[in-house]
C-alpha cells in the first residue's frame, strides 16, 4: 500500500530528526568542543606557562652562570695557592732539624746512668766526629771508663739511649703548659679576691695577661707553616739505629783523661754507629 | 529531502572539524615551523627539563662557593706565611751579611762562606731557585749547634727592609770533626775555653720563581 500526503506543502508536519542522527551530531560536537578547549587550553595556558617556566629558568641559568664562572676563578685561585703551599710544606716536610738533632745527642751523649740524668762533669762517651747528610748520621767516638768491661757497658748503653730516642720537646710546648699551669693559678687567687670585692671584674689583670701570652705561643710557627701544628713537619720524629760496631781501643790521644788520670781511666772501647732519621 | 539536509549538516561539520585540525597545526605551530603542534609542549617540556636539570648542576656548583671561599682564605694565610719566608733578595749574595751575623751572634766566624744558585723544582711543580751556602765554621759545639738553630729559625736582621721576619733555611750536610777532645765536650781547652771543633755545613734555601 502506497501512503500519499495530499496536503499542501505548508499544511504537512515536519518531518523530525532521527534519536540516532541527534546522537552523531551532538558527538559531532563534542568533538569538536573538546578539540577548541585543547586549542585553546595548548595555545593559551599550557604553551604559554611552559615558555614562562623555561623564561625564568634560563634567566635564573644566566645568573648561575655568573656565580660558577666565580667559583672557577676560585678554584683557579685555590690551585694554583695550593702548588706554593703544598710546596713550601714539602720543604718543611722534607726537612731535617739538626739543631734539635745536635741537642738531643748531646743530652745522649752526656747522660749519666748513675744520675738518670745530663751530667756536665762525668762522661763516659765522646765523639770524634759527627756526619749528618739526608736524613742519615753517622757517628764515630769512643767510651772511657775504669775497666773494658765498664767501658762496654757504657758503649751499650749509649746504643740502649740511641734506640729509645725520643725527640726533646718544643721550647713553645714547654711554654704553653707552665702558662696554663700559672693560669690555673691566676684564676683561682681572683677568685678569692672577687669574693670579698663582687665589683671586680670577672677576668683579672694577670689571668688576661697570660692569656695574651698563651695565644702569642699558641701562634708562633717555630719553623712550620701558619695554621699547622708545628710537630707534624718537624723532622725526624724518631731515629732508627742501622748499624752499630764497637771494639778495644787504646786511650785516645789528646783526651783530658790524660791530665785527669785519677777520674778518668784509661779503658775504652771505639764505635762506629750509622742511624736514619724518620 | 530530509536526508539531503542532514547530509548537509554532517559535510558542514566535517569541514568544520577539518578547519579546526588546520586551526590546531597553524595557531599552535611556530611560525613557519612545521613541527606537528601537538609535540610543542613535549618539546617545551623536553627543553625545561634539560634546563631544570642544568639549574640543579649549577646550584650544586654555587653552593660550593662558601666552602671554597673558606679554604681560599686559609690558603692566602699560608700563602702569605709561605711567601714571607722565602727570601725576597735576587742574589744569595745578598744574604752573606746576615749569615755573617748570626755566626758573630753564635760566636763563632765561618772560614768560607760560599753561595751558588741552582734551579729546581720543590714540592708539587712550583719553581723554585736554589740557592746553597757553603760554610767551613770553627766553634764549640754549642756554638755550633746555636748557629744551626738561629739558620733553622732565622730571623733576618734586616726585617724592616725585606718585610721579612723568617726565612726557611734547611742544612743538607753537616761534619764535625772533634779538636783534640771528643764532641759535646762541655770541659775546657786551653785557657779555659771550651773546645773548637771544625764544622762543614751545606745549607740551602729557596726562592719562588713562579709556577
Amino acid at each position: 500500500m502506497i501512503d500519499i500526503n495530499l496536503l499542501p506543502q505548508s499544511m504537512r508536519k515536519k518531518e523530525s530528526m532521527k534519536l540516532s542522527q541527534l546522537l552523531v551530531a551532538a558527538l559531532l560536537i563534542a568533538v569538536l568542543g573538546t578539540l577548541v578547549h585543547f586549542v585553546t587550553k595548548y595555545h593559551f595556558d599550557i604553551i604559554p606557562g611552559l615558555k614562562d617556566r623555561i623564561s625564568l629558568r634560563q634567566r635564573e641559568r644566566q645568573e648561575l652562570l655568573v656565580q660558577v664562572e666565580e667559583l672557577r676563578q676560585i678554584n683557579a685561585e685555590i690551585d694554583r695557592l695550593t702548588v706554593f703551599v703544598e710546596s713550601v710544606k714539602g720543604l718543611y716536610k722534607g726537612r731535617v732539624v739538626w739543631s734539635k738533632v745536635l741537642s738531643d745527642m748531646k743530652a745522649m751523649v752526656n747522660f749519666d746512668a748513675a744520675m738518670s740524668n745530663y751530667n756536665p762533669e762525668m762522661r763516659y762517651i765522646w765523639l770524634n766526629d759527627f756526619t749528618g747528610r739526608e736524613k742519615k748520621i753517622t757517628l764515630n767516638g769512643f767510651a772511657t771508663a775504669s775497666s773494658q768491661v765498664v767501658a762496654m757497658q757504657m758503649t751499650e748503653q749509649f746504643l740502649q739511649r740511641i734506640r729509645s730516642y725520643v725527640p726533646a720537646a718544643l721550647p713553645e710546648q714547654g711554654e704553653e703548659e707552665r702558662l696554663k699551669e700559672e693560669l690555673r693559678r691566676a684564676v683561682a687567687e681572683h677568685e678569692n679576691e672577687r669574693r670579698d670585692r663582687p665589683e671586680l671584674p670577672i677576668q683579672g689583670p694577670r689571668e688576661l695577661s697570660i692569656r695574651q701570652r698563651l695565644e702569642e705561643i699558641r701562634t708562633i710557627q717555630s719553623g712550620g707553616l701558619a695554621l699547622l701544628p708545628f710537630n707534624e713537619l718537624l723532622k725526624p720524629g724518631s731515629l732508627q739505629l742501622k748499624s752499630a760496631s764497637w771494639t778495644t781501643a787504646p786511650q785516645p790521644k789528646g783526651d783530658r783523661s790524660r791530665d785527669m788520670a785519677e777520674v778518668y781511666p784509661s779503658s775504652a772501647w771505639s764505635f762506629a754507629i750509622e742511624m736514619d732519621l724518620k | 529531502m530530509g536526508k539531503n539536509r542532514f547530509t548537509k549538516v554532517f559535510i558542514l561539520l566535517g569541514v568544520i572539524i577539518v578547519a579546526f585540525t588546520v586551526y590546531l597545526y597553524m595557531l599552535v605551530s611556530e611560525a613557519g615551523d612545521m613541527w606537528p603542534a601537538y609535540r610543542k609542549p613535549g618539546t617545551l617540556a623536553q627543553q625545561l627539563d634539560a634546563l631544570d636539570n642544568e639549574v640543579t648542576g649549577l646550584r650544586v656548583q654555587v653552593a660550593q662557593i662558601p666552602g671554597r671561599q673558606e679554604i681560599l682564605e686559609k690558603l692566602k694565610v699560608e700563602y702569605e706565611y709561605g711567601a714571607r719566608i722565602l727570601p725576597c733578595e735576587s742574589t744569595p749574595d745578598q744574604l752573606i751579611a746576615a749569615i755573617r751575623t748570626k755566626a758573630q751572634q753564635s760566636g763563632i766566624t765561618p772560614n768560607r762562606l760560599q753561595p751558588s744558585v741552582a734551579s729546581g723544582q720543590a714540592g708539587q711543580g712550583a719553581n723554585f731557585e736554589v740557592w746553597r751556602f757553603s760554610l767551613n765554621l770553627l766553634g764549640d759545639y754549642d756554638q755550633i749547634a746555636t748557629f744551626i738553630n738561629r739558620m733553622e729559625e732565622f730571623d733576618s736582621p734586616d726585617a724592616e727592609r725585606t718585610g721579612s721576619e723568617k726565612r726557611f733555611f734547611e742544612v743538607r750536610e753537616i761534619s764535625i770533626k772533634a779538636q783534640d777532645q771528643g764532641l759535646a765536650n762541655l770541659g775546657s781547652g786551653s785557657g779555659g775555653a771550651p773546645v773548637q771543633h771544625a764544622c762543614n755545613l751545606i745549607m740551602q734555601t729557596y726562592r719562588f720563581i713562579g709556577q
